[in-house]
């Protein structure tokens, strides 16, 4: 079994997609801390936000997946605006960890508040690509997988066309090299501050919206994915947007191949210890540290 | 809600207090998870609470005195179970403790009630220690409702003797690891175990997995995980086309599942459970109507053992005529309760020899086939 070319494959397409998914959650965290030298601890819980306002959008809205989304993810842009504005732009002259504890207290109100609204009991958005699985030469790809690796493509190439060409976009540049500098040939700080808080969250948005309908609903899920995202960031190199995309993919698919190979226990490992390896050899992690396009 | 709730309460007992001087509240605490991944069967838990403690506040209460339900979150982890436990105990007084959800919490609050002598009912957990250690076990306090895995697994392993490989899919809890390896004591050589994936509560990616069986083609997924995992499982599983049966104990009965049931795709899969909501008998519609009608939802097995639980406390304290501890833990030895399932009896470890049902999906609906009688 462990030689049939099928299986194989199947194991690599698993892990492209599963990976593509790790980096399209994890590049708000990274470009957060990347430009902004902040640690976002609500990133979780802006992904299961999106989730859940898919869900409302959806089902008490009646919007199709397709517009409800677009809509999510101009929504989570501007939660990121409010996040920023309200949360890092007090602290920018304090310590790392007054934005830590400020994001740690909107993680833990908006889990508490979906919970209130929403209820425990896990529920699922219902996507048109859910149901449709193409088969290539016995190895099959899923339709929802599909959409995410398509989002994870639109996003990193427009993230780069954007961070690369525009005005704002080389502003946050030159905030991930020297805030200081910045403000001494004018760039508006907290400008770019509150655009990039809502750039973070309108990519996690986006992961939410393409990655949530494939899992249930409940308003804890956002643990798992910040902790992936962290072991991704820390992989890829803190604030390293590249870094976190191939970060992403690598562990995808390592995981794969470690839990179809192995068993379910080793996949879990995998993270950690790619993680603790990086961390030993290259403290930086495998890609430097400031954001490069 | 909760605020209503204690207004009523305590409006109620202003009235009482007029008759009998020194009535006090009588109060059921439990641990359970409020947050977490299993937050969904702590609303359960909640709500059956509420549901047992109205029934028979609505009749008069207990001995002439109310009964209130208290509850604190454990996230079903054992360090704050014990930790909301210990409040129950000693900041809310609670006459008397049911179980968590998870055998992992349920089994570090034992000791704790043993100090504090006070009756703990254990209606959720199923690991088989905690029947060990109750009772003639050691500890006289811990009374459980619900049938062990032990009990369980003897009548996996008597359906699943015509299998002859087997994948298994457990959560990596004392449950799922405890429950897959009582079922492997139990089974007769002839069935090959091709494969044993344990995953964390929280993992919902069953891809590399699924991926592995659909290449290996077992004859069964023994499945031992819960509800909000095994929806994630069988969405997946509807994805890769399979038509293996998930066996063992699946929670096909659960409402979180029942769409996915439906699809048909799952004909020929099968569990064996404590308890199904639709399980047609009168006293079961007795329980169940009043709570779809109360809270929109059909009862989780968690929220069934909380209810029976509560009306087990009860009926022991009536005979007792009292809620002293040690006389109810005698009363509650000799029970004879009239449960949904049939008649309730301790055995010497406490334990309820209660039946397990067999069910099987038919054209997209879950079927009781059998009450078992435990061993």
């Amino acid at each position: 079994m462990a030689t049939d070319p099928i299986f194989l494959a199947q194991l690599a397409a698993n892990g492209l997609s599963v990976g593509m998914g790790y980096a399209l959650a994890a590049v708000g965290l990274a470009l957060i801390f990347g430009i902004l030298g902040q640690v976002n601890f609500a990133h979780g819980e802006l992904y299961m936000l999106a989730a859940f306002l898919l869900l409302w959008a959806m089902r008490q809205q009646g919007l199709p997946y397709g517009i409800a989304g677009l809509l999510m993810v101009a929504m989570m842009a501007a939660v990121g605006m409010l996040l920023a504005q309200g949360i890092i732009i007090p602290n920018l002259e304090r310590g790392f960890e007054s934005v830590v504890i400020g994001t740690l207290a909107v993680a833990i109100i908006l889990q508490n508040a979906v919970r209130l609204t929403f209820g425990a009991t896990p529920l699922d958005i219902a996507s048109p690509f859910e149901a449709s699985v193409v088969a290539l030469g016995g190895v099959l790809l899923f339709g929802q997988r599909l959409l995410v690796c398509a989002a994870f493509v639109v996003a990193f190439a427009g993230l780069a066309a954007f961070l690369r060409y525009t005005e704002l976009g080389r502003a946050m540049r030159a905030m991930a090299q020297n805030r200081e500098a910045c403000v001494m040939v004018g760039i508006d700080v907290r400008r770019v501050t509150r655009w990039t808080g809502a750039l973070g969250a309108a990519l996690v948005g986006l992961a939410g919206v393409v990655i949530a309908p494939l899992f249930d609903l409940y308003p804890n899920m956002g643990t798992e994915v910040v902790i992936k995202s962290f072991a991704v960031v820390i992989i890829g190199g803190m604030g390293n947007v590249w870094g976190s995309a191939l970060a992403g993919i690598a562990l995808g698919v390592a995981e794969s191949y470690a839990g179809g190979l192995g068993n379910a226990a080793l996949r879990d490992a995998i993270a950690f210890v790619v993680m603790i390896v990086i961390l030993l050899a290259r403290p930086e992690g495998l890609f430097g540290k400031s954001v490069r396009v | 809600m909760q605020s209503s709730l204690r207004g009523f309460l305590s409006a109620f007992s202003l009235a009482l207090a007029a008759s009998t001087a020194a009535a006090q509240d009588i109060k059921i605490g439990v641990a359970g998870p409020i947050t977490g991944p299993l937050a969904f069967l702590g609303q359960h838990i909640k709500w059956a609470g509420e549901l047992a403690t109205d029934e028979i506040n609505q009749k008069g209460g207990l001995l002439g005195r109310k009964l209130v339900f208290l509850m604190q979150d454990s996230a079903c982890r054992p360090g704050d179970g014990v930790t909301a436990a210990e409040r129950l105990l000693n900041q809310d007084r609670v006459d008397v403790m049911l179980g968590d959800v998870c055998s992992g919490s349920t089994m570090a609050v034992m000791p704790i009630m043993e100090k504090a002598q006070r009756p703990f009912i254990v209606t959720i957990s199923t690991h088989p220690d905690i029947t060990a250690k109750s009772g003639a076990g050691g500890n006289p306090w811990v009374f459980r409702t619900v049938p062990h895995d032990g009990m369980i697994a003897d009548v996996v392993a008597d359906k699943i003797k015509g299998v002859k490989s087997i994948a298994i899919v457990g959560e990596d809890t004392d449950y799922g690891r405890g429950a897959v390896r009582l079922l492997k004591e139990r089974l007769p050589a002839s069935v090959r175990i091709v494969s044993e994936d344990y995953l964390k509560q929280t993992e919902t990616d069953f891809l590399p997995i699924l991926t592995r069986i659909r290449a290996s083609k077992p004859d069964a997924i023994g499945t031992y995980v819960l509800d909000q995992q095994a929806s994630n499982l069988m969405r997946q599983y509807l994805q890769f086309g399979l038509s293996i049966p998930l066996v063992g104990r699946p929670p096909l009965g659960s409402g979180v599942v029942a769409e996915l049931v439906k699809s048909g795709k799952f004909d020929g899969s099968w569990t064996v459970y404590p308890y199904y909501d639709k399980f047609d008998d009168p006293k079961n519609e007795a329980f169940v109507k009043p709570y779809i009608q109360r809270f929109k939802q059909p009862p989780h097995y968690a929220g069934y053992g909380v209810y029976e639980g509560i009306k087990l406390y009860a009926d022991a304290v009536r005979r007792a005529g009292t809620t002293e501890a040690e006389r109810v833990r005698e009363a509650l030895a000799q029970s004879n309760f009239d449960a949904i399932l049939g008649p309730m009896r301790f055995d010497p470890n406490n334990q309820a020899r209660s039946r397990i049902m067999y069910m099987v999906i038919e054209r997209g609906v879950v079927h009781v086939k059998e009450l078992a009688a435990a061993k």
